[in-house]
């Protein structure tokens, strides 16, 4: 259920972006950002496997290892783009 | 069908009805079986080899007896003083970790070991002609098939019945056929000759020459439990394993002889033949480290078995997972012994430890003693850490470990920082001297599938395209 939903949330949420949003995001941002939600679901799926494989030292370090990498990479992605649409709004 | 049809329309249809009904007795009789090869059903990167990456000099190889191996044979590398003096020891350690409530060695621990060592259907060599069923009772005559639907209906049959995987070797005269031991645990002396019936003696089994075919299989063993290992609790995987083989050793019998051909299996735990190079010669896995097979489904987490029988079988092939190319670099396994008994070196050899190993073949040859000196000395019963300290003694439950297995088989340079990884994510490696990797008592809270195994690992490891 969880991944049926995130599915969901994400096909909506890159649809908006790709069509209907107000921000425009740039070739390396999409990179960047595809690439931090690869990074956020490969945590996450590793942390909850790991929990039901009785292993919960390794589910939460892998949930840092790749976690935290694939937010800063979002984050960035997310910066960069409220930035730039920022400093169009104020040039308009 | 339609109701309204012309008579053209009308002799179609019939046409199709009759081409359908034509199809039920071969259905009802088997004869629509997939005719594909039979394969394990394996993941596209594991591929498949004419030979196994171990190398074998056919020369050097002979029969081996099974009374040389340090679990029958002790006393031929030990004097037997020393013995005594280490099985005192052995019952000491045992009787005082009992008495003194040591996680692993309470008493509800050596309960369940000695639970999981009863109860499985006695090994026999074959089965009581008269006692069992087959096509002669029932007044048909005897299975007949292709080799690929033999092994796909055996492979079946087998997993059904509790094996994990299921591999075939045409065993040959002058390669394969010496893997058969010449002596079997209890002494009795193996002979394969050009007979029609298998015989048991006081002395001797025969091997008819005509059951040419060795059935290979796994039998899968708890990963949670064994990282309880060195303890009782731990050791009762080894136990629970065996008496499960047992049952799926008994079964397979009934089954081959309910299809018209002989079963031969082993009269007692590690009879018959050496079940490692089978293995590797089936494709069940690969040779490790530590000597045993490792495998791309469950890692070391099995035993391996054997049948031999006269139904003709297509045979299975040596793959190449990348598991023997890891073996290379990652050591961990001799990191994890505590009795120093499994090889540092780089690269295998062709120098064997003692005669407790069969010479022939390039391997990391184990010193089987130190292994059972430390057995016995230290922890009452067997060990297992070399097993359970395995970066491949993993679940598979997480992506991590899929894109290992994957990166292993196809990318060999990154063995090294998956072997630091798994030291970062599983095991720490010095161990406590001795002690195991989890707790025992949490063992007996855990909510843990069926055997403590997760038996729908090779359903969803297997390639359905």
């Amino acid at each position: 259920m969880f991944w049926l939903i995130a599915g969901l949330v994400l096909g909506a949420a890159i649809f908006w972006l790709a069509t209907g949003g107000k921000v425009k995001l740039t070739w390396y941002e999409w990179v960047l950002g595809i690439l931090g939600i690869i990074l956020i679901l490969f945590a996450l799926q590793n942390y909850s496997a790991s929990q039901v494989a009785l292993e919960p030292k390794a589910g939460g370090l892998l949930l840092l290892i790749f976690g935290l990498p694939g937010l800063i990479f979002a984050a960035i992605a997310g910066v960069l783009a409220f930035l730039r649409s920022r400093k169009q709004e104020e040039a308009a | 069908m339609p109701e309204n049809l012309t008579r053209r329309e009308f002799i179609g249809e019939l046409g199709k009805l009759g081409a359908a009904a034509s199809l039920v007795p071969m259905v009802a009789a088997g004869e629509s079986m997939n005719t594909k090869p039979f394969s394990l059903g394996r993941p596209g990167w594991i591929k498949e080899l004419d030979e196994p990456l171990t190398e074998v000099d056919w020369s050097q190889v002979a029969r081996y007896n099974e009374r040389h191996t340090t679990r029958r044979g002790f006393n031929l590398y030990v004097e037997q003083e020393r013995i005594d003096q280490l099985s005192s020891l052995s019952k000491e350690l045992l009787e005082d970790n009992l008495k003194n409530d040591v996680p692993g060695y309470t008493l509800k621990d050596r309960a369940l070991q000695r639970a999981a060592r009863g109860g499985g259907a006695s090994r026999t060599f074959f089965l009581d002609p008269e006692k069992v069923q087959g096509p002669d009772t029932w007044g048909v005559p005897k299975w007949t098939g292709t080799p690929e639907e033999a092994s796909q209906l055996v492979s079946a049959a087998m997993r059904h019945m509790g094996a994990a995987t299921v591999g075939f070797v045409e065993l040959q005269t002058e390669t394969t056929e010496k893997f058969i031991y010449s002596v079997d645990p209890d002494g009795k002396e193996l002979r394969i000759e050009d007979v029609d019936m298998p015989e048991e003696t006081e002395d001797y089994r025969v091997i008819p020459k005509k059951a040419r075919y060795a059935i290979v299989y796994t039998v899968q063993m708890s990963e949670e439990t064994m990282a309880r290992c060195p303890t009782v609790l731990g050791s009762l995987t080894t136990s629970l394993t065996y008496t499960r083989s047992q049952n799926v050793q008994e079964r397979a019998q009934v089954f081959l002889n309910g299809l018209g051909y002989m079963g031969l299996a082993e009269s007692s735990t590690n009879a018959l033949g050496i079940s490692p190079a089978l293995g590797v010669y089936a494709g069940l896995g690969e040779l490790s480290r530590y000597n045993r097979l490792l495998t791309p489904e469950y890692g070391p987490m099995v035993r391996v078995f054997k049948i031999l029988t006269d139904l003709p079988l297509a045979p299975t092939k040596p793959i190449d997972a990348g598991l023997y190319k890891f073996c290379h670099h990652c050591k961990k396994c001799a990191e994890a012994c505590p009795g120093k008994a499994l090889s540092f070196d780089d690269e295998p050899t062709w120098e064997i430890a003692g005669g407790w190993n069969n010479p022939g073949h390039r391997a990391w040859f184990e010193d089987s003693v130190l292994c059972r000196f430390y057995q016995r000395t230290y922890t009452g019963t067997n060990c297992g850490l070399c097993f359970s300290a395995c970066p491949f003694a993993t679940k598979n439950l997480a992506s991590f470990n899929r894109v290992r297995n994957y990166m292993a088989a196809t990318m060999p340079a990154f063995d090294k920082t998956f072997k630091s990884m798994d030291d970062l994510l599983y095991t720490n490696i010095p161990l406590e001297f001795g002690k195991p990797q989890k707790d025992c008592e949490e063992w007996w809270t855990l909510n843990l599938p069926d055997y403590g195994i997760d038996t729908v690992q090779t359903v969803r490891e297997t390639d359905h395209s």
